[in-house]
């Protein structure tokens, strides 16, 4: 029965539809067949007409092929299927069939040149070709026929085509629109009948009294309004049913729970129950039975004076008690005490209720028997007692009125305390109100029990109340667990002292607070509640964080300072040996030429240049690396998590690329670069402040390379490194303890062959005994800053040994001869300004005459600050000392200097005196001596060639006029003893060794 | 150079370009026309109007060639005409294209194009002539259904009215046939009208197709084809058809052209074109050949090329050291009678008198194995 509805409503919508799209599907289809028709037939005639007016002149002319070249072109535009050119005999001229002219297109063609009308306006037909096909053909007269005639023809195919696809597009919108329908109406109808059919299952639902299930049809229309009056009509159909049922089931209950109730009763009540009907018993109760101990027979029916006696028989059958009664009270019962007898014999008096009752079987007495044997006794024992309760309340009162009189007193006193209390109270409110810290007090469970206003201040609240509001229910603490650790501490401590921590103020404003608390106690020891002051100390707070930044970075720049990296390196190195797979790089960077841009360009711009490298080092790396700066132009840079070394590498590329970038500070350009050392293998290092040293060298050899470059600390650096200490350390040590030894190398005249002078030279065994050559030491030293006191020992040794040698040559005779002793003076102590107070002061310690002394120096000494070396230079002229430039001609000394400088010797470089007197010729030597030579006489100048070794080198040397001359031909250098004996030998008159 | 170097028309553009480079080599390897080198930018048309226009736009405004020479068909040069005249205030020439169209041929082109070969209406006139002198009365007329078609069925139709006589059947076939289509029902019809001669304007390979199905039908009369049929090409076709089917296809097979037979050694010209020939680098372009041909040594096409290369180098020659367009089509205008070495001179100068005017007939000697020129019918027997 379901759904037949649905069914019906639906295959009539099916029908009605169906009859509706053919009908129109068909008559649209001949309508558009139609149309095109004859659209086409237009088209036909226009495009004949077309041909037929743009080729008149063609048409007129006799060239066919003129004529076909024109009908072509038009047949290629699409449309047409052929054309035909017929002349004004009826010829046909031109055509685009092949191979001929079908049939029916000829007889046309024949037909019209019969017909006289046909000249005058253009014929349309429909014929059919010889292939079967359909055409549409238009004869087009050109001039009215003098011109003779245009045939085209146009297919027809396209139009049936067209028209098939109409109509099946027709169609097949109607069937589309059919089917939305037909789905609309079903989904229409379905969701009617079914709410039809589920108020039918209902309606006989609850016809069968099943209120268990309801009915969800819910809308607003008809079948809406009936659902929700169905679901009505069976609500109250239910309320009556199930109201019904009840009544009848409680009253059911009732009558059950009475009748148990009374056989309880009956059963169980202490006083025995008798029911006597004329004279026999009709019920009893087991008390009955006990009250008179009668034996266990059954003893309904038996005659009540048989069973209980006379006495009772009487009272309970109503004789006694209701004689003089009136007769009409049944039910108002009466009561009689009789003596009874128990079945053993013995007596007890019994108290008996009597009611009359109608029953079905006629009026019967419903007896109560009491045994009130008890009750007398009772009745008694109660006489004696009020009388004691007497006696006993008299005594009481008296005690009373007594104790009255002692609390009135108490009273009045208690009454003087309260009053003190209250100006206590008073005094510490007013203190608690207007203190400056903030005072509370808080429940051992945490909870605000009470504020002052001061606390509420702190806290930026408007009142205490407000506070203690707010602080009940959010801890005003920035860290959760922080009321936790207070009250522990306090549970513990009992109290808590500076107690800091970072809480919230009401606007969310993060301050600092110090707190401060004991807990107080009743006399039990019981906690009643902790109470304490808070301070704001948040500008305490934020001093002691500036400070402490203070301490940790670089003011110029906000970077980390040495310490602050040492710091963060100590605990990578910590991370490190705990975590095998941690890398990290340590990166030492100098600025290549920065003290030359701070000195030239301003501090003010070196500064900027510092604040600028230090932001492209940052960028540079990543947050997690450490850039600090050591100060000057030093930076160190720390690497951490690295995954491979060659991060570290592409970080240095990096940052050395952004830096020697060129940059303007203050409208100059500046360009700069970096030398970086790297430390990569942070393996074997206990101490941070070494792998800062080896990245440090690192750098010092990157920067020995060039500028601009990095370098990678390896192990040979390392040794070197070491090296180079020990040797410094040991350096230090011998000119300390002056463990260095002069030796003096002689200077000879060799025009005179005498002795001149000697040349002071320093040499030094270590303690390995291994000869070090000044050459390598010297540097060293000139690095190190040894070469002050290394100088300032060879100078006043020199002195000594001078002074010797002069005794030497009073006591030869020759006191007055032409001897100096040279001492050599590094270029660096020669910008020292000290220098020529000290050797003053060695000279005079020796008492050695300046005349005899002359100071040896390089042409570097001119060249660098030339006006304080001039200074130092005519000084030391005043003095008497002679100076002497050393290796002269290989430095780059203007010859101007010599003159400026107020010299008095040039010493000729060992390479060009070995120049001289070789096989192969050496012009250019030979020319430079030659010259020089030249030169000295010229300046009046002492000319001293250095390391003439060979008899030639000496000739050419005689030969050119040179005076002086030192070298290994004459001597090798010797001990002071042994100088002084060759001068005591007389040598500086004339030399018994010269070659 | 716009030609068929592609598709079943490519022979004669193949022919043709190779008669002109044969030309311009002989002429450059002897110092040039004038001091000038010549030189041919080709473009392949297939034998297809809209390609040919294509091409032409190309050479005029990419290419910017000097002139337009030696255009291949009559469709495509039909075509490209408008367009020529459209550019004639650039002064561009239209030289020696390889067709005998009506149109061309009008006065209104003349200036602008500059034709070498005499027409179709010439072709078709001596032929039905030589024809109807022979006692060929019944002539039957098949051609391509285009414009090529309709000048040599108009050509044969106002020869034959010269005679009092019109043709008896006629039928057309579409261009771009391949030698292996089927001609039976054209044939048919042809021979509905009992013709005793049929003049065939078509492309080699259609002409020999049908020819192939006319004697393959029994005729037994006469055939003709005119000098765009490219003879050599044809009996090519038909020699391997022979081969095939075991019988001589060849007989009866008159062919008009528009220049000698090349076999001619009397004529200075052939002596010139059979040594150039015999000189030639070039084969057939290369870049242009995506379907396979053979070229012939020698062939009418390459002699009529050979000659129009001789006539544009004898023009150039006259340009001085100051070139240009305009003073090429005036050069043109006043050359006069060129003598290529032809028994007649070509008189190049606008006009109805405009080019060679004489045609030859000439059959294929199977015997012998070439062509031999013929002046009368009467002997020409299948």
């Amino acid at each position: 029965m379901r759904g037949r509805l649905l069914t019906k409503l639906l295959l009539f919508l099916m029908a009605v539809f169906g009859v509706m799209a053919t009908a129109t599907a068909l008559l649209s289809s001949r309508e558009l067949a139609h149309a095109l028709e004859n659209e086409y037939k237009a088209r036909a005639m226009a495009l004949a007409r077309s041909i037929a007016d743009g080729n008149t002149e063609l048409l007129l002319g006799q060239s066919a092929g003129n004529i076909q070249a024109a009908i072509d072109q038009h047949q290629e535009m699409g449309d047409l299927s052929y054309i035909v050119i017929v002349n004004a005999q009826g010829e046909v001229v031109a055509h685009t069939f092949t191979p001929v002219v079908p049939r029916a297109v000829r007889q046309f063609i024949a037909e019209l040149r019969g017909r006289a009308d046909a000249s005058l306006q253009s014929d349309i037909r429909t014929l059919s070709l010889d292939d079967g096909s359909e055409v549409i053909h238009v004869a087009q007269p050109v001039l009215g026929g003098r011109g003779g005639f245009v045939h085209i023809g146009m297919n027809t195919e396209p139009i049936q085509s067209a028209m098939a696809t109409a109509i099946l597009r027709q169609h097949m919108l109607s069937l589309a629109v059919f089917l939305v329908c037909l789905a609309v109406a079903f989904l229409f109808i379905r969701s009617i009948t079914r709410k039809l059919a589920r108020l039918a299952d209902y309606a006989s639902e609850v016809a069968a009294h099943d209120f268990s299930t309801s009915c969800d049809v819910r809308s607003n229309d008809e079948i809406g309004g009936l659902a929700d009056s169905m679901r009505a009509m069976a609500g109250q159909i239910a309320g009556h049913v199930g109201q019904l049922e009840r009544t009848v089931a409680e009253a059911t209950l009732e009558l059950k729970d009475a009748l148990g109730s009374l056989s309880a009763i009956v059963g169980n009540i202490a006083d025995g129950l008798l029911v006597v009907q004329n004279g026999r018993i009709l019920q009893y109760n087991p008390a009955l039975v006990r009250m008179f101990a009668l034996p266990e027979d059954e003893l309904t029916g038996r005659p009540c004076d048989e069973v209980f006696g006379t006495q009772v028989s009487r009272a309970v059958s109503g004789a006694l008690a209701l004689q003089g009664l009136p007769e009409d009270a049944p039910g108002s019962a009466q009561l009689v005490e009789v003596q009874a007898r128990r079945a053993s014999g013995q007596e007890f008096p019994v108290e008996i209720a009597v009611a009359r009752v109608p029953l079905a079987g006629g009026e019967a007495n419903v007896c109560i028997l009491r045994d009130i044997t008890a009750t007398k006794q009772l009745e008694y024992e109660r006489e004696e007692s009020r009388a004691l309760l007497e006696r006993m309340v008299a005594e009481r009162t008296r005690e009373l009125s007594r104790a009255n009189t002692q609390l009135k007193i108490e009273v009045a006193e208690r009454k003087v305390v309260g009053d003190a209390l209250r100006r206590a109270e008073g005094k510490f409110r007013g203190i608690f109100e207007n203190a400056v810290e903030g005072i509370f007090q808080i429940s051992p469970e945490g909870r605000y029990i009470s504020a002052n206003p001061a606390m509420a201040l702190i806290f930026g609240y408007d009142s205490p109340e407000e506070l203690v509001q707010a602080l009940s229910q959010t801890s005003p603490y920035v860290e959760p667990m922080r009321r936790e650790i207070f009250l522990e501490l306090m549970e513990r401590e009992g109290e808590v002292q500076g107690f800091e921590s970072q809480a919230r103020r009401k606007s969310g404003r993060v301050i600092w607070i110090s707190e401060n608390a004991r807990k107080v106690v009743d006399l039990s020891g019981k906690t009643l509640h902790y109470e304490g002051f808070v301070e704001d100390i948040t500008l305490r707070k934020e001093a002691e964080s500036r400070l402490l930044h203070q301490a940790f970075h670089d003011p110029l720049t906000g970077l980390p300072n040495r310490l602050l990296f040492l710091d963060h390196l100590r605990m990578a190195m910590e991370r490190a040996r705990r975590r095998p797979d941690f890398r990290f790089a340590v990166l030492y960077m100098d600025l290549d030429r920065f003290k030359i841009i701070n000195d030239s360009l301003g501090h003010d711009i070196g500064d900027k240049l510092l604040r600028h490298v230090s932001g492209s080092l940052v960028a540079c790396g990543r947050s997690t690396d450490t850039v600090a700066r050591f100060g000057g132009d030093e930076f160190a840079i720390l690497l951490e998590d690295l995954t491979a070394p060659r991060d570290a590498i592409r970080f240095s590329r990096r940052v050395l690329d952004e830096i020697s970038r060129p940059l303007e500070l203050d409208g100059r350009e500046v360009t700069t670069s970096g030398s970086l050392g790297i430390v990569l293998h942070t393996g074997g290092y206990d101490r941070p402040e070494a792998l800062l040293r080896d990245a440090d060298t690192a750098m010092y050899h990157a920067k020995a390379q060039g500028k601009g470059r990095f370098k990678v600390f390896n192990q040979r650096m390392h040794h070197q490194a070491q090296e180079l200490m020990e040797l410094e350390i040991e350096l230090r040590r011998a000119v300390g303890q002056g463990s260095l030894t002069l030796v003096f190398q002689p200077i000879v005249d060799i025009q005179a062959s005498r002795l001149a002078g000697f040349e002071t030279l320093v040499r030094w065994k270590r303690d390995n005994g291994r000869d070090i050559p000044p050459s390598e030491f010297i540097p060293l030293a000139e690095e190190t800053g040894i070469i002050y006191p290394l100088d300032h020992w060879v100078f006043a040794q020199a002195c000594c040994v001078a002074k010797d040698f002069e005794s030497a040559l009073a006591e030869a005779g020759q006191a007055d001869a032409d001897f100096v002793t040279n001492i050599n003076i590094s270029a660096k102590h020669f910008r020292n300004p000290m220098l020529v107070g000290h050797l003053e002061q060695a000279m005079h310690a020796c008492k050695v005459r300046p005349s005899s002394l002359s100071l040896e120096i390089t042409e570097s000494v001119l060249l660098d600050n030339v006006h304080s070396a001039r200074e130092t230079a005519a000084k030391l002229r005043e003095l008497g000392l002679g100076l002497c430039i050393d290796d002269f001609g290989t430095g780059y000394s203007s010859l101007s200097y010599i003159q400026r400088f107020s010299v008095n010797a040039i010493k000729i470089d060992r390479a060009f005196v070995a120049g001289l007197a070789l096989e192969e010729l050496d012009l250019g030597s030979e020319a430079i001596v030659r010259s020089l030579v030249t030169l000295g006489a010229g300046l009046g100048l002492k000319v001293v060639a250095e390391g003439v070794e060979t008899l030639e080198q000496l000739g050419f040397l005689r030969e050119m006029g040179c005076r002086y001359a030192q070298g290994y031909l004459f001597a090798m250098p010797l001990p002071a003893q042994q100088a002084l004996e060759l001068i005591a030998s007389g040598a500086t008159r004339r030399w018994e060794g010269f070659p | 150079m716009s030609a068929a170097f592609s598709g079943p028309a490519r022979g004669l553009g193949m022919e043709y370009h190779r008669g002109l480079m044969a030309a311009f080599e002989h002429v450059n390897a002897q110092g040039g026309a004038g001091g000038w080198r010549l030189s041919l930018a080709l473009r392949d048309d297939a034998y297809d109007p809209a390609a040919a226009m294509r091409n032409t736009i190309a050479f005029v405004e990419q290419d910017r060639v000097f002139a337009l020479l030696g255009y291949v068909g009559t469709p495509t040069t039909a075509r490209v005409l408008p367009l020529v005249k459209h550019y004639d205030h650039s002064s561009v020439s239209l030289l020696f294209p390889l067709t005998g169209a009506d149109m061309l041929r009008a006065t209104t082109n003349e200036g602008c194009v500059c034709n070498l070969r005499a027409s179709y209406l010439a072709e078709t006139r001596n032929l039905v002539q030589a024809l109807v002198a022979a006692g060929r009365k019944r002539i039957a007329v098949f051609h391509q259904a285009d414009v090529y078609g309709r000048n040599g069925w108009d050509g044969v139709r106002r020869a034959l009215a010269e005679h009092g006589l019109s043709m008896v059947c006629e039928a057309t076939y579409r261009r771009g046939a391949v030698f292996g289509q089927d001609f039976r029902r054209e044939v048919e019809i042809i021979l509905a009208g009992k013709p005793d001669a049929v003049i065939t304007v078509g492309t080699a390979p259609a002409c020999a197709a049908f020819v192939r199905d006319l004697r393959g039908a029994g005729y037994a009369e006469l055939a003709a084809a005119l000098s765009f049929a490219d003879a050599d090409n044809l009996i090519a076709f038909l020699l391997a058809q022979g081969r095939v089917a075991g019988r001589n296809y060849l007989g009866g097979l008159v062919f008009s052209q528009v220049v000698p037979c090349y076999e001619d050694e009397t004529l200075p010209a052939v002596r010139a074109y059979r040594q150039a020939m015999s000189r030639v680098k070039v084969t057939r372009p290369p870049q242009m050949s995506p379907d396979e041909y053979t070229p012939h040594r020698l062939s009418f096409v390459g002699f009529e090329g050979f000659l129009a290369g001789l006539a544009l180098a004898e023009a150039v020659s006259r340009l001085g050291p100051q070139p240009s367009r305009e003073r090429l089509r005036m050069i043109f205008e006043t050359l006069g009678a060129v003598d290529l070495g032809l028994a007649e001179k070509a008189d190049l100068r606008p006009g109805p008198d405009q080019g060679l005017k004489r045609t030859y007939l000439t059959i294929y000697d199977s015997r012998r194995g070439r062509f031999q020129g013929v002046a009368d019918l009467r002997g020409v027997l299948p």
